[in-house]
């Protein structure tokens, strides 16, 4: 189990986060958490220019965050809500990480003074 | 051998483990690399400290290597260390050459190390700035579709709005 989840570490979490960090992508993630939208109603929402928006859509779904269709002429935008879990799952992961390490510090605490005392 | 106690608040983790042991040894279980390696990886993912400088400001570098042979790189960069009380350390991601990977998630964590009797009670704060990016996206409104994990989220953040 440990080792998909460090190997998950490297590379697709990266971006993850980083496309997390920005407010108003955060606040994309939220209104699409309600329905999906359109990038020209996502667009006038944020009183933004259309290649504005537009970049920061192409973060969200470079990371999963977002899928797009086509609904007649629009172009409308998805949230993928599991990719959200998966950065929740790496916080849970720290924790199980630091609760095996120091059952581990115990363990290796309790050989060597056994062996302090036994030498 | 006392149980692990873990506590959760927005974006705090607090450990905290009582060691049948001297506060010296528990400290120096942190300060001296070849002892920090025989600990801080499970037993699939050994660690293997590639350079240690255990000052304020100096940083640890060190791998941890699977079944496979793939390493995974990390660095703790210590803030502040006050020997034998507490080691406060940024815990970040990084690559074979040192260099900090920024965007990966970084958590910032206090080790306080404090004796009674013999026995040493070990407190670890961990502040995770993932964690509030996180905690921002919830804050903002319920999303529908998720399973526990993201519950378990939202239990541990203190005030959500169900929309």
């Amino acid at each position: 189990m440990l080792i998909n989840q460090t190997v998950n570490y490297i590379d697709p979490l990266s971006e993850l986060f980083g496309a997390l960090s920005d407010p108003t992508r955060r606040s994309i993630l939220e209104r699409l958490s309600q329905s999906d939208f359109s990038v020209n109603e996502l667009a006038q929402e944020y009183d933004m220019s259309l290649p504005a928006v537009s970049k920061h859509l192409k973060i969200l779904e470079k990371v999963g965050l977002i899928s797009k269709y086509k609904n007649a002429q629009r172009r409308e935008c998805h949230l993928e809500a599991q990719r959200l879990q998966e950065a929740t799952e790496w916080l849970d992961d720290y924790r199980t990480r630091w609760e095996g390490r120091l059952h581990n510090l115990d363990n290796y605490l309790q050989d060597m003074q056994r062996n302090k005392k036994e030498g | 051998m006392a149980e692990l106690q873990v506590s959760q608040t927005e974006n705090t983790l607090v450990l905290t483990k009582e060691f049948d042991a001297p506060r010296e040894l528990v400290f120096e279980m942190f300060k001296n690399p070849d002892h920090l390696e025989k600990w801080w990886g499970p037993e699939t993912w050994p660690a293997t400290v590639v350079s240690y400088d255990f000052v304020a400001g100096g940083a640890g570098h060190y791998y941890m290597q699977g079944p496979d042979g793939t390493k995974a790189w990390g660095k703790t960069i210590f803030e502040d260390i006050d020997e034998p009380n507490s080691i406060t350390y940024l815990d970040v991601f990084s690559d074979e050459a040192g260099d900090i990977d920024d965007s990966l998630p970084q958590a910032k964590a206090t080790i306080t190390f404090s004796e009674t009797g013999g026995k040493t009670t070990l407190t670890s704060t961990t502040v995770y700035k993932a964690k509030a990016d996180l905690e921002k996206v919830v804050e903002m409104g319920m999303i529908e579709g998720l399973t526990d994990t993201w519950g378990q989220l939202e239990r541990l953040i203190t005030e959500t709005q169900k929309i």
